[in-house]
C-alpha cells in the first residue's frame, strides 16, 4: 500500500499542505491579461472584522476547501484533455476542452483569495498522488476518455450547474456574489461538454463499453450520495445572519433538495437517454 | 567558461494556510492521519471498483461547494459592477523573457459572456 508523503518529522501529519503561489512579474501579467476578471473582482470590500470569530473560521475553511476542490477539478479536466488528444477527438471538441484547465485555475485563485480576504487559508492536508481516480490504463483511448468524461463532466460538472447557480443566488455580499457568478458562467459550458462528447463517441462504442460507462457513472453517483448523507446527518438548519456575508453558500436543506433534483434531471436522465445503463 | 546567469525566480504566496485552524485531511484514513473536522465524507468503506484499485484515491468527482455551510437564500441583492482593469502593455514587455512571445494573450477567452446562464449578468461592460 502506498504511503502518503509527509515531512521528515515523525510527528508531522500525513499528506502535504495545500498552499498556493504566484510567480509574478511578466508571467502573472500574461495570466491577468488572459483572465482580467480576477483582478476586477471587488477585492477589499469585505469587512472581516465584523464577522464573529467562529463564523469567520467556518468561512475560511469553506473557501479554502472550495479552492482545493477547484484545484482537483483542474487536474480532472486536464486528465480528460489528455485523453481527448489520445483518442484523436475532433479538433474543435479538444479546443473546447482546452479552455477548461484555465477556467478551473481562475476558480482556484478566486476561492483562495476569498479565503485570504477572510483572514487566511485553513489547514488542508492532501495526497497529491491521489487527487483523482484515473481510468484503467488497459482501456482503449476512446473508452479511457469516456470513463473520465462521464465521471468528471456528465456527473460532476453537470450536477454542479444548478447547485452553483443556487449558491450564486444565495450570495448577498458583492465579493462572494461576483466570485460565484464567474464560476457559474464558466461551469455552464463545462456541464454541457460531457454530453457533446458522448454524442460524438457513443456510436463508436459497443454495448460492453456503454456498460463500462454506466459503472463509471454509478460509482461517482454513489460517492456523491455518501457525501450528501454526511451533509444530511450534520446539517444545520438554523439561520445565522452573522455567517451570511462571509460564506455566501446555500442553506443545507435547500442544497440537498436542489442536489437530488439535479442528479435526476441533469445527470441520470440525459445519461439514460443516451443508452448508458445506470443502477445508482 | 561563461559564468551561468542568475535565473532564480521566487514566487509569492497566494494562499497561506494557518496550521491547526479548522484542519481538513483528504489523506485516506489508516495512513496515520485521522480526519479532523472533515466537512466532506471520506473514502471509507469503498471497494476497488470505486477507486479503480488505488488505495488512497477519492472516488468522488471534484465539485466545488458540494458541502454547503448553513446559509439563508436571497435573490434580490444587486450584482457588483465589475470593470476589467487597464493593461499596461509597456511594462509587460520590459520583464518578459526574450524567449517568450508577447502575443500569447491574443486568445483570451473574451467569449465568456456568450455562454452565460440566462440569469447571470456579464461582469464587464
Amino acid at each position: 500500500m502506498t504511503t502518503p508523503r509527509s515531512s521528515p518529522s515523525t510527528n508531522a501529519p500525513a499528506g502535504e499542505l495545500f498552499e498556493l503561489e504566484l510567480l509574478g512579474q511578466g508571467t502573472e501579467r500574461r495570466y491577468r491579461r488572459a483572465r482580467p476578471e480576477v483582478e476586477a473582482m471587488p477585492w477589499g470590500t469585505l469587512d472581516a472584522d465584523k464577522i464573529p470569530a467562529d463564523a469567520r473560521i467556518a468561512a475560511r475553511r469553506a473557501w479554502t476547501a472550495a479552492a482545493f476542490q477547484e484545484h482537483r477539478t483542474g487536474l480532472a479536466v486536464s486528465a480528460a484533455l489528455r485523453a481527448l488528444f489520445e483518442c484523436r477527438a475532433p479538433v474543435d471538441l479538444i479546443a473546447m476542452a482546452s479552455r477548461f484547465p484555465l477556467d478551473e485555475l481562475v476558480h482556484v485563485e478566486l476561492c483562495a483569495r476569498m479565503a485570504m480576504e477572510l483572514g487566511g487559508g485553513t489547514e488542508i492536508r492532501h495526497d497529491p498522488d491521489f487527487l483523482i481516480v484515473d481510468p484503467d490504463d488497459r482501456l482503449p483511448p476512446l473508452l479511457r476518455a469516456g470513463d473520465m468524461i462521464v465521471r468528471f463532466f456528465c456527473v460532476g460538472e453537470a450536477l454542479s450547474i444548478p447547485l452553483l447557480r443556487g449558491t450564486w443566488h444565495a450570495a448577498r455580499h458583492p465579493l462572494p456574489r461576483a466570485i460565484l457568478g464567474r464560476i457559474v458562467r464558466d461551469e455552464a459550458m463545462h456541464g454541457t461538454f460531457g454530453f457533446i462528447f458522448l454524442d460524438w463517441a457513443l456510436p463508436k462504442l459497443d454495448e460492453k463499453d456503454r456498460e463500462h460507462l454506466g459503472r463509471a457513472a454509478d460509482s461517482t453517483i454513489r460517492a456523491i450520495q455518501r457525501q450528501w448523507n454526511d451533509v444530511r446527518a450534520n446539517r444545520n438548519d438554523a439561520y445565522d445572519e452573522s455567517v451570511g456575508d462571509a460564506l455566501g453558500w446555500m442553506q443545507s436543506d435547500l442544497y440537498l433538495v436542489r442536489a437530488a433534483e439535479a442528479m435526476e434531471s441533469r445527470v441520470r436522465k440525459p445519461l439514460r437517454a443516451r443508452g448508458i445503463p445506470l443502477s445508482a | 567558461m561563461r559564468e551561468m546567469e542568475k535565473t532564480e525566480r521566487k514566487a509569492r504566496k497566494l494562499l497561506v494556510a494557518s496550521l491547526g485552524v479548522a484542519t481538513l485531511s483528504y489523506v485516506s484514513a489508516g495512513q496515520g492521519c485521522a480526519p479532523v473536522a472533515n466537512l466532506v465524507a471520506g473514502p471509507g468503506g469503498l471497494s476497488d471498483a470505486d477507486t479503480n484499485g488505488h488505495p488512497n484515491a477519492r472516488p468522488d468527482v471534484p465539485i466545488a461547494n458540494l458541502v454547503p455551510p448553513p446559509f439563508d437564500v436571497r435573490r434580490d441583492f444587486p450584482v457588483a459592477n465589475l470593470v476589467a482593469p487597464p493593461i499596461d502593455v509597456r511594462s509587460e514587455v520590459i520583464d518578459t523573457p526574450s524567449d517568450v512571445s508577447t502575443e500569447d494573450a491574443a486568445d483570451a477567452p473574451t467569449d465568456a459572456a456568450d455562454d452565460n446562464p440566462p440569469d447571470v449578468p456579464p461582469n464587464r461592460p
